[in-house]
């Protein structure tokens, strides 16, 4: 990512609890991992089962409507741009939840009468218009029966926000947005629109740079787990050579499991920002995450001194340290930074930013 | 001697340490969150065995990734085997990896250089 976008990127989401960005193939595994994912955000806030449950549920709707209105002309037309965005931001103040997908312009006036009828309902008219649906049918041409939308709108109990950007004559990107409140909250602090969540703009900065996923949050291996399958799948659609996959499987372990184990933690919590994106005929991974400022010395050395190795140094450094290097806890860290480095197609880049007395920002990029 | 079963699971191997069978077998990913806490029982055993091992001993590694701390925990068992061979016992390493895995045979070759122990590469089907 370029480090202009990656910093806008990080400011716009850096106060979130948990957020997730997923763009390219959307399955059914994806949907339960982001489920999985979205759990953990709520495991330590105190929200009642209620909310994370409505949470779980419109994820896999809003996935769902991805996989189903996606206009096949305009995926092929717009690629590699023309993939489905999914996000999903966990704030302080409630959750955004949002799905964009191109569709055909003809569609517009359709699903915009669709949405406006649904907005413009009270909460028994939707149950009954529910029921209706239910009852009669009418399944659409993709497969849909129309409740996916309504039962958008009655679980999260506000009007749904939709937008539509039309990008050439014959595709628009689909913007829909659902916002769920904390449980105890009686009115909407404002107008929910795409504009808080930013859900346009984050859209807009991922595809440019051709992002995969990214993932802002606490580093856990709970949270690790679901996003090596989430882009191990992503990956393999596009790319069936084993050895990509493998070097890319195993850089991102290292740098995610890096982060859990020496990031700055504070209040229980282990936070970092990290993307995976492509760039021409490979793939990126951005890393971002504070440590503690009595860390930096000692890491920015030995990354000086690995990113001068070639990569027969490399081998036989890394070798060294296998077989060298006391076994007590923490002692010879450096092996998976090796690892890392050993895998790296260009020389990577890092950066230190010190944000307080406590802590730095250390970003890390590689290209793998 | 009470043989180790542990079932694979997302990022633990399965693991097979079980004297009177003669298996001595690791599958599947490992990538835990303490390897620590994982492997020390292992090492425990495998010190225990090597006590008194079977006239020989094979060691199977079918691991389809394993992260680099996991790399260290290898190394580490492997050592005491190094030990058994030094005072005159037969062991060997079956190291398994697919056809197109590159970085799992490579990595094999690099424990094999710093190990002294005999090392048979065979094919996962």
């Amino acid at each position: 990512m370029k480090w202009m976008d990656f910093e806008e990127f990080y400011r716009i989401i850096r106060n979130d609890n948990q957020s997730l960005f997923y763009c390219g193939d959307f399955s059914d595994e994806i949907t339960i991992r982001l489920i999985d994912l979205s759990e953990l955000a709520f495991s330590d806030t105190g929200e009642g089962t209620n909310i994370r449950k409505k949470v779980s549920f419109l994820i896999a709707e809003c996935f769902q409507n991805v996989i189903r209105h996606t206009s096949l002309d305009c995926r092929i037309e717009m690629q590699p741009g023309g993939r489905g965005f999914f996000m999903t931001r966990n704030l302080k103040d409630g959750h955004y939840i949002v799905s964009g997908n191109l569709i055909h312009v003809d569609d517009i006036e359709n699903l915009q009468s669709r949405i406006s009828n649904i907005n413009n309902m009270g909460k028994n008219e939707l149950k009954e218009l529910y029921l209706k649906v239910l009852e009669t049918g009418g399944i659409s041409s993709k497969g849909g029966a129309g409740l996916g939308l309504i039962e958008m709108a009655r679980k999260s109990d506000r009007k749904l926000d939709a937008a539509f950007h039309k990008i050439n004559k014959q595709c628009a990107d689909f913007y829909l947005q659902v916002y769920l409140g904390k449980e105890d909250e009686q009115e909407s602090p404002g107008i929910d629109n795409l504009e808080r969540s930013c859900a346009v703009k984050i859209n807009e900065l991922l595809r440019e740079n051709k992002v995969l996923v990214a993932y802002q949050g606490d580093f856990c291996q709970e949270s690790i787990l679901p996003l090596l399958t989430m882009i191990d799948r992503n990956i393999a659609i596009r790319n069936s050579e084993k050895a990509t996959i493998k070097n890319l499987h195993h850089t991102l372990v290292e740098i995610l499991q890096n982060i859990m184990h020496h990031g700055y933690v504070q209040d229980g919590k282990t936070e970092g920002l990290f993307a995976i994106g492509i760039v021409r005929d490979s793939h990126y991974i951005d890393a971002a995450n504070f440590i503690s400022n009595e860390k930096v010395p000692v890491l920015r050395d030995s990354l000086e001194q690995l990113v001068s190795m070639d990569i027969d140094g490399l081998r036989e450094f890394y070798k060294k340290v296998l077989k060298e290097v006391p076994r007590s806890p923490g002692a010879g860290a450096g092996l998976g930074l090796i690892d890392i480095m050993r895998l790296s197609r260009e020389r990577p880049v890092f950066r230190f930013e010190q944000e307080d007395e406590g802590k730095t920002l250390f970003y890390f990029n590689i290209i793998i | 001697m009470i043989a180790i079963y542990h079932k694979p699971t997302e990022d633990e191997p399965g693991m097979t340490l079980d004297r009177e069978k003669n298996t001595i077998e690791f599958t599947g990913k490992s990538l835990p969150e303490d390897p620590g806490l994982l492997y020390h029982p292992v090492l425990e055993w495998i010190r225990e065995y090597s006590i008194n091992p079977n006239p020989e001993t094979i060691i199977d590694f079918k691991f389809d990734y394993f992260n680099s701390s996991t790399a260290r925990f290898i190394v580490e068992m492997l050592e005491i085997f190094e030990e058994m061979k030094h005072t005159g016992h037969k062991v060997t390493v079956h190291w398994w990896s697919h056809e197109d895995d590159t970085v799992m045979q490579e990595r094999g070759e690099e424990i094999e250089s710093i190990i002294d122990l005999d090392f048979d590469y065979k094919l996962l089907r």
